[in-house]
């Protein structure tokens, strides 16, 4: 996958979210037109949250998606994460320290 | 003077705030299940979005922390659950602490403190219980919304489980990275249809 098309799906992933959020608020509207619109309900129905969920995944992926545009191939590949084996603690030394053989 | 008899209806015998006196305060269940799967609508899509950026979203350490601390958030607002809603307590509790400590390790293995290994001998059978719990002990034998909607629930946490093992023996594999995106967005949605 190129550089711009995986931008391009980044930087399309929060307004596509927010896109199907509004239809599932239009959908609600059609399907139970009778509703009273309360605070409540604008703050806990699922189709108003998938909308705030599509702006708060905007905000943290257009960044991301521009990043993503302007890198090199090999800085798309996924990290490891494994810690580093020079900071694991050692094994004992396999041969005998200089020191000991002259002391003999 | 202070009326005891209203102190006693305030707070319950349990030493909880009983539901009824907060109502109109706090979110009903089924909110509390709506905005817990917004959240993870959000985790599950930046999941996805980690995937297709590698080490490009890594170059921010903020954005590295973000799904363990999620979870975490998640975890921490379910023992929150536990003070306001007064039925199924210790499933909710239990769910929470599972959530806190795999986020934690997760956040741990992310820092590159321990190796991934060492993160799955907990995260695993957090995720096993997690599903059963959610499964089998929430569904309360009934096929309505609520029953159907946890026994899918527990269903796609026990997927988690498998997906995290097949993406454990290749860690830089794309699709087996985005695939748990997907499995947190199949979550999130379970969560959204919830209606009881």
């Amino acid at each position: 996958m190129s550089n711009n098309t995986r931008a391009l799906i980044i930087g399309l992933a929060g307004p596509a979210l927010s896109a199907l959020g509004t239809l599932w608020v239009l959908a609600n509207v059609l399907i139970d037109s009778g509703r009273e619109l309360t605070f409540r309900y604008v703050i806990f129905d699922p189709g108003h949250l998938i909308i705030a969920a599509g702006v708060i995944v905007s905000v943290v992926s257009i960044p991301v998606a521009f990043q993503v545009a302007a890198a090199a191939p090999e800085d798309l590949e996924l990290d490891l994460f494994e810690p580093d084996p020079a900071e694991q603690p050692s094994e004992a030394p396999a041969t005998i320290p200089a020191e000991w053989e002259t002391a003999e | 003077m202070i009326d005891v008899a209203s102190l006693g209806s305030i707070i319950d015998g349990a030493g909880a705030l009983p539901h009824h006196e907060l109502h109109g305060y706090i979110p009903e269940p089924a909110e509390s299940h709506h905005l817990f799967g917004a959240a993870f609508l959000v985790v599950g899509v930046l999941l996805i979005v980690e995937t297709l950026a590698g080490s490009v979203w890594h170059r921010n350490r903020l954005r590295t922390t973000l799904w363990p601390a999620a979870i975490m958030s998640l975890g921490a607002g379910m023992v929150a659950v536990t003070a306001l809603e007064p039925d199924d307590r210790l499933i909710h509790f239990t769910i929470g602490l599972i959530m806190l400590a795999a986020g934690w390790l997760e956040y741990r293995h992310r820092m590159g403190e321990v190796p991934r290994r060492t993160a799955d001998l907990l995260i695993v059978p957090a995720l096993i219980a997690g599903a059963l719990e959610i499964g089998v002990f929430h569904f309360h034998g009934s096929l309505n919304n609520f029953g159907t909607v946890h026994v899918l629930l527990g269903l796609t946490v026990g997927a988690m489980v498998l997906v995290r093992l097949y993406q454990s023996r290749l860690l830089t594999s794309p699709p087996r990275h985005a695939f748990m995106g997907v499995l947190v967005l199949a979550l999130a949605f379970e969560l959204m249809a919830l209606s009881h």
